[in-house]
Parts: structure tokens; C-alpha cells; sequence
């Protein structure tokens, strides 16, 4: 099998020139990916997570990546904002940092999200699912409220892409709790969605199979304690195109949904999982 | 175009349908993004002319057109065969050849109809699959295979009965190929058009489909083939590489919208007064008869 992925298209999009997107839980895996990719096609990102140090790295490499990339350009297009998603105040200051910082809020991207407790149901306690549900659920809601009115203060209009996850559609050992947020998600979407066409304000999810990151990688020890190598064996054999995804994959779709590509999408729930569902 | 990359620089798509409407704009796009293009299509004089204009912009060494009847297997072999000769292999296929097919009250619908709306629509998409599939697996390159379904094939108001049912089956012809062919790399998708202003959608009543459209539709954007084709464009390059199986939704959130916004689709109705076969645009009449009530 021949494996003709690439990163990045041969000639470099711009399709999000002069936009301005916020990404949450942007230090690193895929939402790092995507901000990276939202900057490649030429947006001004705000970068958003609760890991201080990971968080200021990775906004230095991209600002880094942007000064070589668009030569005399300026270097500060990408910014951050440290703070836990589940705070209400993060979220505001989010986006205030988009429309204080750089004008304009045009995308938002709610991508912060944890696995929580593997366990079962017997074995969840309150504190776990209040958890879970602030960081994935809840955060994705107050995102999409406190979204809207900044959206509508430019030009009008704009794009929300919230990566919600195929585990919102099954069961998965141990991960109910994580399952039961992503389906929220979906709906919140398909909702949001519906409420905000008026404003051309276009909502859609992207639901992830698989993707090569640490976060999963933690699920892996999850399943086989000892043999995590055995368990990505195991997860690869389920996945019809044989491997699992990359960041940069889930980013690449995420800037289709954020860019004009995706003028009449909205409402759109993507699986992007190499077919895993199909099984 | 302005948003032209090269996406899809030197890769070989066959498009049935591809004389009109969304095949069109799809063949359109494809050539601006660096793609050889073979266009099948029933319509000989349309696809005829698609081919004239783009070469009299130069673009005649990335233009073939064939004419096809998607429903008869060696026509799509000689498709396929045009690609592989003239530009060397298949990286892509898009299945979008389609009719209105037999409309009408089912206690009326005619068999002959129903069979030739099934023909077209579904036999049409498993041999695009099958001959595009063989030449992908030949060349060893895998590919990507996307049909055209839509929003018909996921709600009992979307279209006419026999057409919505043939949808609904490329829809799971699609899961099942993408299943079998994801060894091969050859991946396979289906794209769900929802309201989008082509000829086989408004019939000529452009305003009046506009004023349903407007109290229907959450977005208040036209869906113009473009926005389709934008999609295949996603789902043809190597940025949907981990996508496979799926059904894309591209209906301006109507789909999304549950109790308080169902509305029959325009030229959709709950209890239809006739009975007969819509040839869509291939050129060929429609028959139509209404019925005594």
C-alpha cells in the first residue's frame, strides 16, 4: 500500500487570510495541529489551554514558523491564553483576547477535551462525571454563547468547528462518561447550528476515529497495562484504512469546515476515522 | 479561481454526469486545481460544448469527454478506459450521474420506471465503482471514489420516493465499498446535496424555488453546485486521507433541524395528483400523467 498522505498541500492554501481563530486546547496533539494550520493559511490564532509552559512553546514556535514562512510579516499573529476551559472566565477572556488583540473573532475551534476516569459505571464517582462534564460539555456550550455576539460585532458572520468524537455514536469500555460529553457535543452542534444560520454563523463537528496522539496514547496503556504496543495493534486491526489518523489530518478538515470551502456546510457532524465506524 | 492550489495537480478524475450542474462545476474546479478530467454524460451536445469552451482556454490536453450511459457496463468500461489510455490511470472517480426518476404516488408508480430510476441511479454507481476501482487497484496508487446522494436518502420529504430510496442505497453501497477497498487505499465517500439550484432541482421556476427555499432552509446562502463541488474537492485530495465511509452532509443545516423546521423540500409533495419518469437533464423527455381525483 502506498501511502500518498501529505501534510500539507503542495501549494500552500490561504484560505483564512485576514481571519482571526480561537483554538482551545491548542498546546499540543490536534489542537496544536490545527492552529498551526489555521496560521499556515494565513489566520491570526489565539491559543488556548491550562499548560503554562507547554502552551507559551508552542506559541513561540508558531510565531516563529509564521515570521519564516511570510517573511517581514508580523511575528506576533499567534497569542494565548492560559486558564482551565472549565472556568467561565477563560472563555470570556478568549475571546476578548481575538477582538482585543487582533480585531476580530471569525473562527472558533472547541477542541480542549480529556478522556477522564477509564472505569465502570459502578466505579464513576460525582466528582469525575462534574469534571468531565465541565471540561468537554459545559466549555463547549459557554464557547458557543459567548461566541456569537463577537462574531456578529465585525463583518458578521463566521465559522465553529467543535471536535466532538466517534465515541459520541458507540459504547466504549470504560469511557462512558467521555462518550455520553461527545454526544452532547454533537447535539449542541446540530443545534447551535440550526439557531445561529440566521447570522451565517455555520456550525459543524468534526468526530474523530483514532488519531496518534499522547491522549490516546494513554488509552492504549488503558487496555493493555503492560503491552500498549499490543493494544495499538489491536485499534489498528480495527480501522479499515489500517492506521490511525494523524493531527494534521483532523486539522486539515477542520480548516475545510472554517474556510469558505464549506460556504453550505453547516450542521455537519464529519466522521474523520479511516472507516472505523463502519465495523 | 482564486483559491486554486494545485490540490489536485496532475491527478486523473473521471465524472459522470459531468456535463451539468454539479458535475459540471466539479469538472470545472478540477481543471483550475491541476486535475485531467474525463466527462460522462448522457448529454452529448452539453458535454460537447464543456469540452469546446475549456479548449478554447488551452485547457484541451486536460479534457475528454466521453458519451456514457451509466447503467450499461461496457459504456463505463469504455469511460474508464478513456482515462487510462489518454491520461495513463484513475485517481479519482465521481458518481454523480443522475435523473429525477419515476415520480409520483407509489399506488400509481410504474415498474418499468422504477427499474430504470434503479438502473441509472444505483447500477450506474456500482459499475463507476467497480471499472474506476479496478483501474485504482491496477495502478497500485489506491484513489478516491465519491457519490453523489442526498439529504433524499436520510428523510421521508426530501425527494421523490423511488429517487430517495436509490440514495439511500448509495449510501450503504458507499459504507460497504469503503469497507472491502480500504485495503487498496482506495477510499470511498458520498457527498448529500442538500437544496442546490441546478436545473434538475428548480426546473426553470428559479424565484419560486427561492421563496420555499427561504422559509425552509437555516442558512440563508444559496446552494449553488459550487458548494458541492467544493466538497468532492475535500474528499478527491489527500486532505481527506483518514476519511472514509462517511456521508456528507452539504444542505445548509436543513437536515439539522427536527420538529419546529420540517417542510417538504420544493416540487416535493406529501400526496402527489400524477404519476411518471423525470429525465432530468439528459436531454431525453419527461413522462407525466396526472391522475383523476
Amino acid at each position: 500500500m502506498t501511502d500518498t498522505t501529505q501534510d500539507h498541500p503542495a501549494v500552500p492554501l490561504r484560505r483564512l487570510s485576514n481571519k482571526v481563530v480561537v483554538v482551545t486546547g491548542a498546546a499540543k496533539g490536534i489542537g496544536a495541529a490545527i492552529a498551526a494550520r489555521c496560521a499556515a493559511e494565513g489566520a491570526d490564532v489565539v491559543l488556548v489551554d491550562r499548560d503554562n509552559a507547554v502552551l507559551q512553546a508552542t506559541v513561540d514556535a508558531l510565531n516563529e514558523q509564521i515570521g519564516e514562512r511570510d517573511s517581514g510579516a508580523d511575528t506576533n499573529r499567534a497569542s494565548m491564553v492560559v486558564g482551565d476551559i472549565a472556568l467561565e472566565s477563560t472563555i470570556t477572556s478568549m475571546i476578548d483576547a481575538a477582538v482585543t488583540n487582533h480585531g476580530r473573532l471569525d473562527g472558533l475551534v472547541n477542541n480542549a477535551g480529556i478522556f477522564g476516569a477509564y472505569s465502570r459505571f459502578e466505579n464513576n464517582d460525582l466528582d469525575a462525571f462534574e469534571e468531565i462534564v465541565a471540561i468537554n460539555m459545559r466549555a463547549v456550550w459557554l464557547a458557543l454563547k459567548h461566541a456569537k455576539p463577537a462574531m456578529l460585532s465585525g463583518d458578521g458572520g463566521g465559522s465553529i468547528v467543535n471536535i466532538a468524537s466517534m465515541a459520541a455514536m458507540r459504547a466504549n469500555r470504560g469511557l462512558s462518561l467521555y462518550g455520553m460529553t461527545k454526544a452532547a457535543v454533537a447535539n449542541l452542534t446540530i443545534n447551535a447550528a440550526t439557531e445561529y444560520a440566521k447570522h451565517n454563523i455555520r456550525v459543524n463537528a468534526i468526530c474523530p476515529g483514532p488519531i496518534d496522539t499522547d491522549m490516546l496514547g494513554s488509552v492504549e496503556e488503558f487496555i493493555d497495562e503492560r503491552h500498549s504496543d499490543l493494544a495499538r495493534a489491536k485499534i489498528n486491526r480495527s480501522i479499515p484504512l489500517g492506521r490511525y489518523g494523524k493531527p494534521e489530518e483532523i486539522a486539515g478538515a477542520a480548516a475545510f469546515l472554517l474556510s469558505e470551502d464549506a460556504g453550505f456546510v453547516t450542521g455537519l457532524r464529519m466522521a474523520v476515522d479511516g472507516g472505523q465506524s463502519l465495523e | 479561481m482564486a483559491d486554486a492550489s494545485g490540490r489536485l495537480q496532475d491527478r486523473v478524475a473521471v465524472i459522470t454526469g459531468g456535463a451539468a450542474g454539479i458535475g459540471e462545476a466539479t469538472a470545472r474546479m478540477f481543471v483550475d486545481e491541476g486535475a485531467k478530467v474525463v466527462i460522462g454524460d448522457m448529454n452529448e451536445e452539453a458535454g460537447q460544448s464543456l469540452v469546446d469552451e475549456l479548449a478554447d482556454r488551452g485547457l484541451g490536453a486536460k479534457i475528454r469527454f466521453q458519451p456514457v450511459d451509466v447503467s450499461n457496463e461496457s459504456q463505463v468500461v469504455d469511460l474508464m478506459a478513456v482515462a487510462t489510455t489518454d491520461f495513463g490511470g484513475i485517481d479519482i472517480v465521481f458518481n454523480n450521474a443522475g435523473i429525477g426518476g419515476a415520480i409520483g404516488s407509489v399506488l400509481e408508480l410504474e415498474a418499468d420506471y422504477w427499474d430504470h430510476t434503479f438502473e441509472v441511479m444505483t447500477k450506474g454507481v456500482f459499475l463507476g465503482i467497480k471499472h474506476g476501482g479496478r483501474a485504482m487497484r491496477d495502478s497500485g496508487k489506491g484513489g478516491s471514489i465519491i457519490n453523489t446522494a442526498s439529504i433524499a436518502a436520510l428523510s421521508g420529504c426530501g425527494g421523490p420516493l423511488a429517487y430517495s430510496a436509490t440514495k439511500a442505497a448509495v449510501v450503504n453501497i458507499t459504507m460497504n465499498a469503503a469497507v472491502e477497498l480500504a485495503h487498496l487505499n482506495i477510499r470511498v465517500n458520498a457527498v448529500c446535496p442538500g437544496i442546490i439550484f441546478t436545473d434538475l432541482m428548480h426546473r426553470g421556476r428559479v424565484e419560486e424555488a427561492q421563496e420555499v427555499v427561504n422559509t425552509i432552509q437555516p442558512l440563508p446562502v444559496r446552494g449553488e453546485p459550487k458548494h458541492i463541488a467544493s466538497m468532492v474537492r475535500f474528499l478527491a485530495s489527500d486532505e481527506s486521507a483518514f476519511v472514509t465511509g462517511t456521508t456528507q452532509l452539504v444542505d445548509g443545516g436543513y437536515l439539522a433541524q427536527g420538529l419546529l423546521g420540517v417542510h417538504p423540500l420544493p416540487g416535493v409533495t406529501k400526496r402527489p395528483s400524477y404519476s411518471g419518469m423525470n429525465y432530468g437533464t439528459t436531454g431525453r423527455d419527461n413522462e407525466i400523467r396526472f391522475l383523476d381525483r
